[in-house]
């Protein structure tokens, strides 16, 4: 269970350039589906109805930080990483965070997401 | 070389040890040392004489006399130690607090028995000295207070001595001296510097011999002479050896040496007389002299005196001789003793008589000395006398007991019917003869079984047929016989016929007339028969010898007249003769007239009156036992013829006369008595008054020693003051003279104290004296106080002088006053003083300038809350003036602020914590809300928070800096981040389309550049917007020229995100338009259109694409990234819409964003 294969994610990013490339290299991952939300009030809709193994949430969103949402999620057992653009010191992530930085590689997300799969196993 | 011979044989215990040289004593007291060195100056340190010197000494100090006097003399000068012995030519000094005599030619030394202020230390040594050494010594006595040494002078005169006094006039204190002078029997009194020539004198000429002269009787004789002469009193009688002695002794003080020379002296000076009397009749006594002897008197003598006496009963004594008293006031104290335990108290009468009338003054006194009451025992002294000042006085009760009275043993009838005789010291003063005489008169006078007490030297001359020894030692006798025998009065045995030596008879003339009287007086004297002459008054005024067998004294007063002289059995005879021969005119005879005789016998006698005169009777007594009738018979008349009858009738007449006159007499007596007691008590009122006197001077007395005391202390308290004063002050009297100045001028002056009464002018000093003088001259005038200043030292030193009047006890103006202040200090003080306030106002002014221009507002508020102090710029941002701030509340002017001090404010003012930085987002004026940064503080008086100073800083314009600062800085960071996560994700997506490189390169590069172009837009804005239009601008600039575009819309400003995502989007719409599009076909054109709306949801951009004219437009978009970009990006990033539409004329698109 380390990978994405056959995966369901979910992607909250406000760039459109940036989720296209991350929804690509998530597919390139193996990832079932790839669901997109551009706000934070989408991705909690789409949380709330849909069934996802892990998500990829950036951790700010127009202003406001994805943290709750990230509990949410972690505690129905997604594997949560972070994309983050800035220090991650300088945030109050939560204790199980993983986070990869902006820009990632595919080898970045792969590696991060299997961690992510795994603690939420555990 | 001592003096011998006047020793005197009745005292031989007098001066039985001369010292090798005669012994000088001298006495003094308070002005002692003066008059001791003014003797020594003058003393001849060889004239072979010892002088001892006896002060009254200080007990509890060193006397430094002997060092003192040691320098005006090359006499050795000792401090007398016990024991030490005289030497000529030396000086002997008593030593403090120690009693001397002189014993056995030795000087000694004891403690005093008496209490201090009781001591007569030079009593003491004087009779000392005169019981040593007798004669071979001299007293003098020097300046001094009181009466120390009278008492020892007399004792040094009687023994011999010489006496001398300083002069009082020439005495400093002159007490002593004339006490000394007071008793009459002082040699010389002359000034202390004479003394020492004169002693020497005296003693150098010795004794004048007069022993050697052939008629040292007649020499006698004519001296007792002048003293009958000048004196009344006869002192023929008087000791041989005891007046040659006194006379030898005067003519030695006198230096005169020759006896005639002496006559003529007494003869010519009648005070010599009378100092050759008191020399002779000197007597030095005292209380119970003889202690032994009056104790058996009171022992075994005054209680048989006393026994079986009644209240009625009198007791009489006599004591002839009691010169100053002393013995008749012992007996007194003895019997008043023995009678305070009598049941019964007889009157008592003590007659002390003398002749000697000096001394009888002291008895009547009755004062005596601390020397005469040494022997009488404590118990007597205090119960008897009583004190006062130094000497003791006896009470009345003793004195009312003695009589005392001018009364000459030898001359005079003696007292009659006296119980006891005290009579000690006198028979040794009279020749033996005298004495044989006196011892019958004792006898006469005394009552049957009376008592004789005589002096320890003295005896009853052999008559133990008169009188019975009681006690031998004590010289206590009892008279023997029961009755009286008659005394030949006066006692003069044998006149001494002075003519015989003085009358020198006339040449020849009367040779023959001094035989017949000789024999006549021979006849008379020795074969005549017994007569007295009588006058008118039956007085006796002449007598022959041998009347002593008719006459007798009678009891009582003695009396002069022949009826009263008569024996008893002879007295009417007599009378009757006496009267029938006046009566008769011729001679009256009586015969056989019978007398009692001696023993029992009875005689006859025969009384023959005869008138020799018309004054004048002869009365001749013979014995008729012979029968000698030789008369003539011419005219006898026989007095028996003289009747009874007659004779009781004429009694009866004389009885009623003598009645008549005694009435007379005993009324005049009475009123005598009236008036006495009548002036007694005036005597006793005034003594009162007296006495009242006394205790008011008494009391006068203490204030004035009180005031006196204070004012010694106001005295020294003032000159303590005027030493202690730091302040220069000086007097000036009326004139400007110096009167007094304190010791601190002399800073200012050269005082020296001996200008104190120079004028002022006269006076040094470092000040300008004129103007001092002036300002004096002025107060005076004015009488008020003037003040000045004055400067000295070219101004270094500064002065204020005050000059006051001085006024005396009536406030009259008396002098002036200058009392100079140093205020140099002070003037210095003030101008430092002055020139710190400068700098402190400039300071001030300063700071006050800082405040009110601070950048900041500053303010002081206080407990209340209260603006106390304000400054501009604070006023400014509430929009008031600083006036109107000050005093009023901070809720009132600027109530949120006043919120929002309140905590820190409390907390300043609690616990005086500064605070700062304190937040504050308030809306103190005008329109919106300002940060502001707060800081208080404490301001503290006293250790009390007084105050809160507010520091309000205005951070509102650096706070939106910070704040845009940080956006920026969030926002670059966010676009830095994000946008190489953007280029990434173009490269990928871009990499993903175009496999072609150099497509892709091209694509990438333009895709990138757009994005750049924004940026570049964004940045020139601070990133905070960019404009739709410079944007548009950017992206078609490459296609203007073609004139096919047409742009327009209002002026929108996107901020970054929308800036970006539409750049992003117009791009691709550029893209396809220049690739397929209106750009890509001439003809074609473009027009691109927006607007902003704005509805309930908010603010809308919409923006219209519309491309027209385009040839061969696919019915079906394209694919691909870009399509994708544009359809979605909107979307996605911005929530809004893109619709994109293929018309026939071209592309058209509609997008739609909130924003």
């Amino acid at each position: 269970m380390g990978d994405l294969a056959g995966a369901r994610v979910l992607l909250l990013e406000d760039e459109f350039l940036i989720a296209m490339d991350a929804e690509q290299v998530l597919l390139g991952l193996g990832a079932e589906t790839v669901k997109i939300a551009s706000t934070l009030a989408e991705a909690e809709q789409l949380a709330s109805n849909c069934h996802f193994d892990a998500a990829m949430l950036d951790v700010n969103i127009n202003g406001q930080v994805s943290f709750p949402l990230a509990e949410s999620l972690w505690r129905r057992g997604v594997a949560v990483v972070f994309a983050t653009g800035y220090e991650m010191k300088n945030q109050p992530f939560p204790e199980f965070a993983l986070c990869v930085t902006k820009p990632y590689t595919s080898a970045d997300l792969r590696d991060t997401f299997s961690m992510a799969l795994r603690r939420r196993a555990d | 070389m001592a003096v011998d011979g006047l020793h005197s044989p009745d005292r031989p215990e007098l001066g039985a040890h001369p010292a090798p040289c005669p012994v000088v004593g001298l006495g003094a007291s308070a002005g002692g040392l003066e008059a001791f060195q003014n003797f020594l100056m003058a003393a001849p340190p060889d004239a072979g004489l010892a002088y001892v010197l006896v002060q009254h000494l200080d007990p509890n100090h060193e006397s430094m006399l002997a060092e003192l006097l040691s320098r005006r003399t090359t006499m050795p000068v000792r401090q007398i130690a016990d024991g030490m012995p005289i030497e000529p030519n030396h000086l002997y000094l008593i030593p403090p607090n120690a009693s001397l005599v002189i014993d056995k030619g030795r000087l000694r030394l004891s403690g005093f028995s008496e209490p201090r202020g009781f001591r007569r230390p030079i009593d003491v040594f004087f009779r000392s000295l005169a019981q040593d050494q007798g004669a071979n010594a001299a007293c003098v006595v020097l300046s001094g207070t009181g009466a120390d040494g009278s008492e020892g002078l007399r004792a040094i005169k009687e023994a011999g001595g010489l006496t001398l006094v300083q002069d009082p006039k020439t005495a400093k204190y002159d007490g002593m001296p004339k006490s000394a002078v007071a008793t009459g029997l002082v040699d010389k009194v002359m000034p202390v510097g004479d003394m020492p020539a004169a002693i020497r004198d005296y003693f150098d000429r010795g004794h004048a011999s007069i022993f050697s002269l052939p008629d040292v009787t007649d020499f006698l004789l004519a001296v007792c002479e002048e003293l009958r002469h000048r004196l009344g009193h006869d002192f023929s009688q008087y000791k041989r050896s005891t007046m040659m002695r006194r006379i030898q002794r005067r003519m030695q003080v006198l230096g005169i040496a020759s006896p005639p020379d002496y006559l003529e002296r007494v003869r010519e000076k009648a005070d010599e007389a009378r100092l050759l009397f008191r020399d002779l009749l000197i007597n030095v006594t005292c209380f119970f002299r003889d202690a032994e002897a009056f104790d058996f008197l009171r022992r075994e003598v005054v209680p048989v005196l006393l026994r079986d006496k009644g209240a009625s009963d009198t007791i009489r004594l006599w004591t002839p001789g009691c010169s100053s008293g002393e013995e008749a006031y012992s007996i007194a104290i003895l019997i008043a003793e023995a009678l305070a335990r009598a049941p019964a108290r007889p009157t008592v009468q003590i007659f002390a008589t003398d002749i000697d009338e000096a001394m009888l003054q002291k008895a009547r006194a009755a004062s005596y000395p601390q020397s005469a009451v040494k022997d009488v025992p404590i118990e007597l002294l205090d119960r008897y006398f009583y004190a006062q000042e130094d000497d003791y006085v006896l009470n009345q009760s003793i004195r009312d007991m003695v009589r005392v009275s001018n009364h000459n043993i030898i001359k005079d009838p003696p007292f009659s019917r006296v119980d006891m005789i005290v009579c000690r010291n006198l028979l040794i003063y009279l020749n033996t003869a005298l004495q044989q005489r006196l011892i019958p008169v004792f006898h006469y006078s005394l009552k049957p079984q009376g008592w004789l007490f005589l002096g320890s030297a003295e005896n009853i001359a052999g008559r133990s047929d008169l009188f019975e020894t009681v006690e031998q030692t004590h010289r206590i006798y009892r008279r023997r016989g029961a009755y009286r025998q008659s005394v030949a009065m006066p006692l003069f045995v044998e006149p001494l016929a002075l003519a015989a030596a003085a009358s020198k008879p006339a040449e020849g003339q009367r040779i023959g007339g001094d035989r017949a009287d000789a024999v006549v007086r021979r006849v008379m004297e020795r074969y005549a028969p017994a007569h007295v002459v009588v006058n008118s008054d039956n007085d006796v005024v002449r007598s022959s010898t041998r009347t002593g067998r008719y006459l007798e004294l009678a009891e009582g007063t003695p009396s002069n007249k022949i009826t009263d002289l008569a024996k008893r059995g002879l007295r009417s005879a007599v009378r009757a003769v006496l009267d029938g021969a006046r009566a008769s005119r011729k001679r009256t005879i009586k015969r056989e007239v019978r007398v009692e005789g001696e023993g029992d016998a009875i005689f006859l006698v025969d009384l023959n009156a005869d008138p020799i005169s018309e004054e004048e009777t002869l009365l001749v007594f013979q014995d008729a036992r012979t029968g000698n009738r030789d008369f003539d018979d011419e005219s006898e008349v026989d007095v028996e013829s003289y009747s009874h009858e007659e004779r009781i009738s004429e009694l009866e007449d004389e009885l009623n006369e003598t009645r008549s006159r005694l009435r007379t007499t005993v009324e005049e007596l009475e009123t005598s008595n009236e008036e006495l007691k009548s002036s007694n008590e005036e005597m006793m009122s005034m003594n009162e008054e007296l006495q009242s006197a006394n205790e008011e001077l008494a009391t006068v007395n203490e204030e004035l020693k009180n005031k006196v005391d204070q004012l010694a202390r106001a005295n020294s308290d003032l000159q303590n003051f005027i030493e202690s004063t730091q302040v220069p002050t000086i007097f000036l009297d009326r004139k400007l003279r110096i009167r007094n100045f304190t010791p601190a001028t002399k800073a200012l002056f050269r005082f020296q104290d001996q200008d104190r009464g120079r004028s002022f002018s006269d006076v040094v000093s470092r000040t300008d004296q004129r103007q001092l003088e002036e300002l004096s001259r002025k107060v005076l005038e004015i009488g008020e106080p003037i003040e000045q200043e004055l400067t000295i030292d070219n101004g270094n030193e500064s002065y204020v002088l005050r000059v006051l009047p001085y006024r005396d006890v009536n406030d009259i103006s008396d002098g002036v006053i200058l009392v100079f202040s140093d205020v140099t200090k002070i003037r210095q003080t003030q101008a430092d003083l002055a020139r710190n306030e400068d700098l402190a106002r400039q300071r001030s002014h300063e700071i006050e300038t800082l405040y009110k221009t601070a950048p900041v507002g500053m303010a002081m508020i206080d407990r209340n809350r209260r603006f106390l102090k304000v400054n501009r710029h604070l006023a400014d941002l509430t929009g008031h003036s600083v006036e109107e701030l000050v005093g009023r509340a901070l809720k009132d002017v600027v109530p949120v602020l006043a919120e929002r001090m309140e905590g820190p404010a409390a907390d300043v003012f609690e616990q005086g914590r500064e605070m700062s930085n304190l937040d504050a987002t308030i809306r103190i004026n005008g329109d919106g809300a300002r940060d502001f940064l707060i800081d208080v503080y404490p301001y503290e008086e006293d250790e009390r928070v007084t105050a809160v100073g507010v520091v309000l800083k205005d951070v509102t314009d650096v706070r939106r800096l910070e704040k845009e600062l940080r956006r920026l800085m969030d926002e670059l960071q966010h676009r830095v981040k994000n946008t190489l996560a953007t280029v990434t994700s173009i490269v990928n997506q871009t990499a993903a389309t175009k496999s072609d490189r150099a497509d892709f390169v091209e694509t990438l590069k333009q895709r990138v550049g757009a994005l750049a172009a924004t940026h570049n837009l964004l940045t020139l804005h601070d990133w905070r917007d960019a404009s739709l239009r410079d944007i548009l601008d950017a992206e078609l600039r490459p296609y203007t020229q073609k004139g096919q575009v047409t742009i327009n819309g209002p002026e929108v400003r996107l901020p970054p995100k929308h800036a970006l995502t539409l750049t992003l989007t117009l791009h691709e719409l550029v893209t396809n338009a220049a690739k397929y599009g209106a750009l890509a076909h001439d003809g074609a054109t473009l027009s691109i259109a927006w607007m902003v709306s704005v509805d309930a949801a908010g603010r809308r951009l919409s923006i219209d694409w519309t491309e027209s004219s385009v040839p061969g437009v696919p019915t079906k978009a394209r694919s691909g990234f870009g399509m994708k970009l544009i359809k979605s990006a909107v979307g996605h990033d911005l929530q809004g819409k893109c619709d994109y539409r293929l018309a026939a004329g071209g592309a058209h698109c509609t997008i739609t964003v909130p924003f």
